[in-house]
C-alpha cells in the first residue's frame, strides 16, 4: 500500500503539472526541478523535494495530478519494505521501491530520511509522519 | 485505495451516468451482541473503581458458656475502570458530496458511522475472550495498535487456573477441567466437565458458591457452534447426547450466542447469566456516552465536509472466576 492519510490538517488539495505519467493514488511525488514537472519520488527524494501524495488516479493522457500537500503533523499509514518494528519508533527511513518506505532499523540522519515511523500497525504496515523539521545535521 | 478526504477521483463511478445503480454495501448492522455477555452500565464519571467484601465464613459450634468464635469478612479485590473515547470521521470533498454521494441518494452516513462505533464495542468484546488465557493484548485498528490490559481485581487474567482467593484460601479455577484434562474440545465430556469447573466454585471465604451455567458463547458458524445444537437436540428431548443408547441427558439444555467477532473456531465460554450480567460479576461495559453523532463541519476555506461520530465507555471485569468457565479447546491450554 502506498501512502494512505489517516490523520490531517484542512489544508486542502493542490494541483502539479505532469507529464506523460500515470499515477495511483497514494503515490508519494517529488518535484523535478529541471522537468518543471512532479514525478516518482526515489531512495535520494529529500523531504524538501518532495510534492505530495497523490489522491486522483491519473493516464497518460492527464497534464495535472490533484495531490495533498505534506503538512506538518499529518499521519500516514505506509508499507514497509522489511517487516516492520515498533522498536523502530522515531526512526527516519528513506523512500522504498514500490510505494514502501525503506525502514533498515536504522535512523537516517540525512536529508533522504524523509519518513520518520510513529508506530507499527501489521507486519509490513507502519504509521508515521513525514519529517518537515529540520533534521540538524 | 482511498486517501482522505474522500474525493471524486476516488470513486469515478459515482459520476458515470453509463452506471444506474451504486449499491451501498457493508457489513450489516448488528443486533449489539456485546450486551448479551457483557454487562451493560452507564456512568457519568472518567474513572470508575469498584471493590467488595466478602461474607463470614460459617458459624461453629460452642461448648456450654465457652467463648464464641469469630470471624470477620475479607476486604476484596479493586478495580478500575476510566473512560475512552472512540472516534471517527469521514471527510468529503464538497464535488463528491454534492455530485456523487448526495445525487446517487447514498447520503446515509449517519448509519455508517454508527455502525463503525458499534463494531468497535463487538470487537474489543469479542477479543477479550479470544484472549482470555493471556493478561494484555494488542488490539489493531484502522492506523493504530493499542495494548489492551486484560485483568481482573486478582491481577490475573479472565481464564486462569490460578484465580487468588480474597482470603488467601486455595486458588480457584475457572478454565474447563474435568480432573484430568483442562480446556476440553467442546461436546457432551466438555460441557460436563464446564459444570464440573463451575460447581467448583467458592466465595471469598472458601463457601460453596456453584455457578449455574445457562449460557454458550461460541464463534459464528464454528464446530463449535454445531455441535452446541447438535447435542441440544438430544438435550431438550431428555435424551443422552452423542449416544444410541436410552439414558437420560445429564445436563441441562443451555443458550447458544454465536459472535461474528470471535476468531478461535474451538474457543467456547460458558457463563451463568444471573452473576455474570450483572455489577458485581463478570464481563462489564461501562458507558457515559452512547453512539453520538457529531454535527456536521464545514471547513470553510476548502468547502471540505466532514461527519463524524464518537462513543465514549470502557470494558474490563473486576470478577468472573465465579461465573465463566473458559475453555481453548485443544484439551491443553491453561
Amino acid at each position: 500500500m502506498a501512502f494512505k492519510r489517516i490523520k490531517g490538517s484542512d489544508r486542502g488539495l493542490i494541483e502539479r503539472t505532469i507529464s506523460s505519467t500515470a499515477f495511483s493514488v497514494g503515490d508519494l511525488l517529488q518535484y523535478s526541478r529541471t522537468g518543471a514537472v512532479v514525478e516518482t519520488a526515489s531512495a535520494t527524494s529529500e523531504i524538501d523535494n518532495l510534492a505530495g501524495v497523490v489522491v486522483k488516479a491519473t493516464t497518460t493522457a492527464d497534464t495535472v495530478v490533484l495531490l495533498q500537500r505534506i503538512m506538518p503533523g499529518d499521519v500516514y499509514e505506509v508499507d514497509t519494505l522489511n517487516a516492520a518494528n515498533a522498536s523502530h519508533n522515531y526512526m527516519r527511513c528513506i523512500w522504498g521501491a514500490g510505494q514502501t518506505i525503506n525502514n533498515t532499523g536504522t535512523d537516517v540522519v540525512g536529508d533522504t530520511g524523509l519518513f520518520m515511523q510513529t508506530g507499527k500497525t501489521g507486519t509490513n504496515k507502519v504509521v508515521g509522519e513525514f519529517v518537515t523539521g529540520s533534521h540538524g545535521d | 485505495m482511498t486517501n482522505t478526504p474522500f474525493v471524486l477521483g476516488s470513486a469515478v463511478d459515482l459520476t458515470n451516468k453509463a452506471i444506474q445503480n451504486i449499491f451501498k454495501k457493508e457489513a450489516d448492522k448488528l443486533d449489539p451482541q456485546f450486551k448479551k455477555f457483557f454487562n451493560f452500565r452507564t456512568t457519568t464519571d472518567l474513572y470508575e473503581k469498584d471493590s467488595s467484601l466478602t461474607g463470614l465464613y460459617e458459624a461453629e459450634f460452642t461448648s456450654e458458656n465457652a467463648e464464641i468464635m469469630e470471624d470477620a469478612p475479607v476486604q476484596g479485590y479493586d478495580q478500575s475502570y476510566t473512560q475512552q473515547s472512540v472516534d471517527i470521521i469521514v471527510p468529503f470533498s464538497y464535488m463528491v458530496w454534492k455530485f456523487g454521494i448526495k445525487k446517487r441518494a447514498l447520503t446515509n452516513i449517519s448509519t455508517q458511522i454508527l455502525n463503525a462505533l458499534n463494531r468497535k464495542k463487538e470487537r474489543l468484546a469479542a477479543e477479550r475472550l479470544t484472549n482470555c488465557f493471556s493478561t494484555s493484548w494488542t488490539h489493531s485498528g484502522s492506523g493504530k495498535q493499542t495494548s489492551i490490559a486484560n485483568v481482573g481485581g486478582d491481577a490475573v487474567e479472565p481464564a486462569s487456573t490460578a484465580h487468588t482467593r480474597e482470603d488467601g484460601g486455595t486458588n480457584m479455577n475457572n478454565v474447563v477441567y474435568d480432573g484430568t484434562t483442562y480446556s476440553l474440545p467442546f461436546d457432551y465430556a466438555g460441557y460436563k466437565a464446564a459444570i464440573r469447573t463451575a460447581s467448583l466454585m467458592v466465595d471469598g471465604r472458601g463457601n460453596p458458591m456453584p455457578a449455574n451455567l445457562d449460557t454458550l458463547v461460541c464463534k459464528k458458524g464454528s464446530s463449535v457452534a454445531f455441535k452446541a445444537k447438535e447435542i441440544l437436540g438430544a438435550i431438550k428431548n431428555g435424551k443422552i447426547p452423542e449416544s444410541f443408547d436410552n439414558d437420560g441427558t445429564g445436563v441441562p439444555a443451555f443458550k447458544v450466542i454465536e459472535l461474528d467477532y470471535l476468531t478461535n473456531d474451538a474457543y467456547w465460554f460458558m457463563f451463568d447469566s444471573t452473576r455474570a450480567l450483572t455489577d458485581e460479576y463478570g464481563f462489564q461495559h461501562i458507558e457515559s456516552e452512547s453512539n453520538n453523532l457529531d454535527p456536521v463541519n464545514v471547513v470553510y476555506k476548502t468547502r471540505e465536509m466532514q461527519f463524524a461520530g464518537h462513543t465514549i465507555f470502557q470494558q474490563g471485569f473486576n470478577d468472573v472466576a465465579r461465573c465463566w468457565v473458559f475453555s481453548a479447546g485443544d484439551s491443553a491450554t491453561t
